[in-house]
């Protein structure tokens, strides 16, 4: 997101997932599309239908790369390396839109200056994909009436997640791809709502509407909008020096390995977890338990009692999507209503209650009668929000940004001019991965979802159904190695990174290319983050997920 | 056609003849199953017509039911000031069989009311026959589906037993008696019966075999295995599902082991399944699956001689086929 | 026929593989690829015989279509039974 935000000044997918369809080339980049995304995965196969040119770049051959036009395998961590080659061949072809870098960019004579040495040649050495499908790829895409790029967290999840981001913005301005139907860069977010979160100002740097914290004009409309004198006066302050103290704070506030290694050297105190489950989620798990175990006060709302919350103090039940009303804000933008079908069970609550409550007993006082009450605060003060009402929230919904009650909303960004007003190019250099493979060291491992389970299995391993379809991790291995090892398919194995190690059964498959293995993260039991590295994205902090190194044993005695 | 629907609905709730009326509702620009059980709920119902809401292709069904203009009583939402069409028979259909058997399960004793078209009527019919509903517990309210939609399936009987007609009446003819049970018995409109085997079929059994397999192929390699078509289907009803058997079908995999998958579920269906398609329309990955089992129907009825739901047979009539979970 | 142990078996037999033989071919798989023959446990010749006969037969075909499908993803080893 802060890639796409520096490129274009607005962090979020750039058009809608329908336009996909119309699309004459997609080109799909660390996406297991039909794993994660389906419906989204429906369209390219739609487009696909229409003649237009699938590219899948992905270190394994997922369902969606089966189908595509070329499928290549990146070394793992190398895709601005990738992106940049592709790139060089763009220009070198003249295959680039002059018209469009005139007229709507700035930066290019810097950026082209960059690319000068990232050859076709020397890349493919770097990204193991051969030159000339680097070359074949940068054709079709540049060469598509309206190329989409599809992007997921196979970009982002590494130390380099938001140069790769940058490089895709880069890739789609200098062909022109942008502020049409049908182009565009698009992230696919993950949760279904966490696209509506940061809307919300859920990071630490921003109001809602990615209005930052430390400019001045923003916090004093938010202290207004807030009525923070009133607030004053509530909580009856009885010193001077916490007089002075009131009002909104200037600073940017903690990431989550900030907040991590905050607990361990004591420099934060407390941590409230709502809906997330760090200890299966969070890259080197060891390091998060101790992290948490040292917090003085650890409260976690959630709607199932997951591995974090049984670490909690305190435990606050939340309701489920079913049981509660208000909006999620889907990955197009597209803000939707939800209802609630049934009551909470037991002392569940909705989650704006919940806060609304310690926010009261805090010396804040809230009084929203409902979460209508609370969307016409957020059209108030959030500008791209300031059209949106439940009344107008029928049907489809709406996509932000929609700035007026006349509004249509907007099914593509970055029409007649960016968001930032003229498109940025970064100049992005190639960055390894944090940790690369060596004697003790040998395999790459990289870390990511299945069809079956959704995230960290707090919903879906309690699903009898979904359980069943998979009940127990795994790794993949390529068939060459496992030869190598001497493994035999289902066999269980020990799996050690310099952080932790876990055991689990193997399967053998060229889905996965050689020396690279790959866990699913959903499962406690057979835990792939305790093998992770937490080293993160200077900007983003998003930790490399995607990219570590480990060791593969052979277990002498079979696990039963 | 919707405010005869309305009446019958009425008259049978008020008459106590049932304890629910399962029909569709639209509510928040949303179409949904719902079952009405008081008569103050009625001004919801809808009969599938999306309409209204969205800017789709203009209703078709108006030619053919000629009644949507010229109804004076149809006053619902018109507070956009856009014209409504919710009157007709729309495109939006729900398996209501499957919820009935749901809740029938749960309330043996009680008798609803029911709107069905021709492929529901087919299902409830079926339903009867392999034990799931009682005949005596369910009153059925007919609507005939527009011709639109009834090409785009295929359909060989797009209209049920009796269906709610006001033809008549929109002809300045004598009001039709309504009462629930007496209804036109003539077409609704030009009978549009297909030829069989249906187009979709005959185009696919022009192929060569090994162009056939895959044309088919390609299509099941998008599968995702959400069940989507299983969990959709009105005549679904087993408790343990062959398809979730690990010895019949690989778990754990995406795309499920084709076309296994695929073909066991057309195997286990084939006395079941009424061509409703509601499977294709709900599958995310577009695999034209009732044109499969549209195939499967065909291969029954020559076998057979019998098509399921287009006759009351019992399911020994139509002959050992697989039968309730147990393929 | 008839004569089944399980009864009306045989028949139950007979019309699923009169029903699966048209749907496989409809799929583009050859109908004779499958093949049903009621034998007694006392005709032990002619059941040797009829499967000689089948495996001419199938050799005759070449290689099902199935083994080349299109997508190698879906026959790669079987994940949880080693």
């Amino acid at each position: 997101m802060a890639g796409l935000a520096a490129a274009f000044g607005s962090g979020a997918m750039t058009n809608s997932v329908a336009e996909l369809e119309d699309s004459d080339c997609i080109f799909i980049i660390g996406s297991n599309t039909t794993s994660s995304h389906p419906l989204v995965a429906e369209k390219i196969f739609k487009a696909k239908k229409r003649g237009a040119a699938i590219i899948v770049a992905d270190p394994r051959r997922t369902q969606i790369a089966s189908i595509a036009d070329i499928h290549v395998r990146q070394n793992l961590g190398t895709d601005v390396a990738f992106i940049n080659a592709m790139m060089h061949a763009i220009i070198k072809n003249s295959w680039h839109d002059t018209g469009f870098i005139s007229q709507r960019t700035e930066g290019f004579e810097a950026f082209k200056e960059n690319i000068n040495a990232f050859t076709v040649d020397k890349m493919a050495d770097v990204t193991g994909i051969c030159a000339d499908d680097i070359v074949k790829i940068a054709q079709l895409y540049a060469n598509g009436k309206a190329s989409s790029i599809v992007y997921c967290m196979g970009i982002t999840q590494h130390v380099s997640g938001v140069d790769n981001v940058k490089s895709l913005a880069n890739l789609a301005m200098l062909t022109g791809n942008l502020g049409r139907e049908s182009t565009g860069v698009n992230p696919l977010r993950g949760q279904n709502n966490v696209q509506g979160a940061c809307d919300m100002g859920g990071l630490p740097n921003v109001y809602p509407g990615y209005q930052p914290v430390n400019s001045e004009d923003v916090r004093k409309k938010f202290e207004t909008a807030w009525s923070f004198e009133i607030s004053k006066d509530a909580v009856e302050p009885d010193s001077s020096e916490e007089k002075s103290s009131m009002g909104l704070s200037a600073d940017v506030g903690l990431t989550i390995p900030e907040m991590l290694k905050g607990l361990g050297d004591g420099s934060v105190k407390a941590l409230f977890v709502l809906g997330e489950n760090p200890m299966v989620s969070d890259p080197d798990t060891n390091h998060v338990r101790k992290a948490l175990q040292s917090a003085e006060l650890l409260v976690v709302q959630d709607i199932f009692m997951t591995p974090t919350a049984e670490m909690a103090h305190v435990v606050l039940p939340g309701a489920c999507f079913a049981e509660k009303d208000g909006t999620f804000t889907n990955t197009e933008r597209r803000v939707l209503r939800v209802r609630k079908a049934i009551d909470p069970p037991g002392e569940a609550r909705q989650d704006w209650q919940i806060i609304q409550d310690l926010s009261s007993l805090a010396g804040y006082p809230m009084n929203y009668e409902s979460p209508d009450e609370i969307m016409n605060e957020i059209a108030k003060v959030t500008p791209s929000y300031g059209g949106i009402s439940y009344e107008r929230l029928e049907g489809d919904g709406l996509q932000w940004p929609c700035p007026s009650l006349e509004h249509p909303g907007t099914g593509f960004l970055h029409k007649e001019r960016f968001t930032r007003g003229m498109g940025l190019f970064h100049v992005i250099d190639y960055i390894p991965p944090d940790e690369t493979v060596d004697d003790e060291y040998s395999f790459w491992l990289t870390t990511g979802r299945t069809y079956v389970h959704y995230h960290t299995g707090t919903m879906t391993r309690n699903s009898p159904s979904l359980n069943a379809e998979m009940s127990e991790g795994f790794i993949e291995i390529n068939p060459s190695d496992a030869e190598e090892l001497n493994l035999a398919q289902g066999q269980w194995v020990k799996v050690a990174s310099r952080r932790g190690e876990v055991i689990v059964k193997i399967i053998i498959t060229d889905t996965i290319g050689k020396k690279v293995v790959f866990m699913p993260f959903h499962f406690i039991e057979s835990q792939a983050n305790l093998l992770t590295n937490p080293a993160f994205d200077p900007t983003a902090k998003i930790p490399e997920f995607k990219v570590c190194a480990v060791r593969i044993e052979k277990m002498v005695k079979a696990q039963h | 056609m919707i405010e005869h629907v309305k009446t019958i609905a009425k008259q049978l709730l008020e008459s106590g003849q049932i304890t629910g009326f399962l029909s569709l509702k639209k509510e928040h620009g949303q179409i949904g199953p719902h079952l009405f059980q008081s008569v103050d709920q009625l001004d919801y119902l809808c009969l599938g017509d999306t309409t209204g809401t969205e800017n789709r292709e203009s209703s078709t069904e108006e030619r053919y039911s000629g009644t949507v203009e010229s109804k004076p009583e149809i006053e619902t939402n018109r507070a956009s000031g856009k014209q409504e069409n919710q009157s007709g028979a729309g495109k939006s259909r729900y398996p209501l069989n499957k919820i009935l058997v749901r809740i029938s399960r749960n309330y043996p004793s009680d008798c609803f009311g029911i709107l069905v078209r021709g492929c529901d009527e087919r299902g409830l019919k079926r339903l009867f026959a392999l034990n799931q509903l009682d005949p005596d517990k369910v009153v059925r309210v007919g609507i005939a589906c527009p011709q639109d939609l009834a090409d785009e399936c295929e359909c060989l009987e797009p209209w049920p037993d009796k269906w709610v007609n006001d033809t008549e009446k929109t002809d300045g003819s004598e009001k039709e008696k309504i009462d629930g049970t007496e209804k036109s018995d003539k077409a609704p409109h030009e009978p549009v019966r297909q030829k069989l085997p249906c187009e979709s079929v005959a185009r696919l059994e022009s192929l060569e075999a090994r162009d056939r397999f895959d044309w088919w192929m390609e299509h099941f390699a998008r599968c995702i295995k959400c069940y989507g078509c299983r969990d959709i289907c009105p005549m679904c009803f087993c408790k343990e599902c062959s398809l979730q058997d690990d010895n019949l079908v690989r778990t754990g995999e995406i795309p499920p082991e084709y076309p296994v998958f695929h073909l066991a579920r057309a195997v286990h269906m084939a006395e079941r399944c009424i061509d409703c398609g509601l499977c294709s329309e709900a599958c995310p990955a577009a695999i034209p699956l009732r044109t499969l089992y549209k195939k499967a129907g065909d291969i029954m009825s020559n076998e057979s001689g019998v098509r399921p739901g287009y006759s009351d047979l019992t399911p020994s009539d139509i002959g050992n086929l697989p039968q309730t979970g147990e393929y | 026929m008839g004569e089944c142990h399980y009864l009306e078996g045989n028949y139950t037999a007979q019309k699923r593989i009169n029903f699966l033989k048209p749907l496989i071919n409809f799929v583009g798989i050859e109908k004779e690829r499958l093949h049903a023959k009621w034998v007694s446990s006392a005709q032990a010749s002619e059941l040797v015989n009829d499967i000689t006969n089948f495996i001419d037969d199938l050799r005759e075909m070449g290689p099902s279509p199935l083994k080349s499908k299109i997508n190698p993803d879906s026959i790669k080893t079987d994940r949880y039974k080693p």
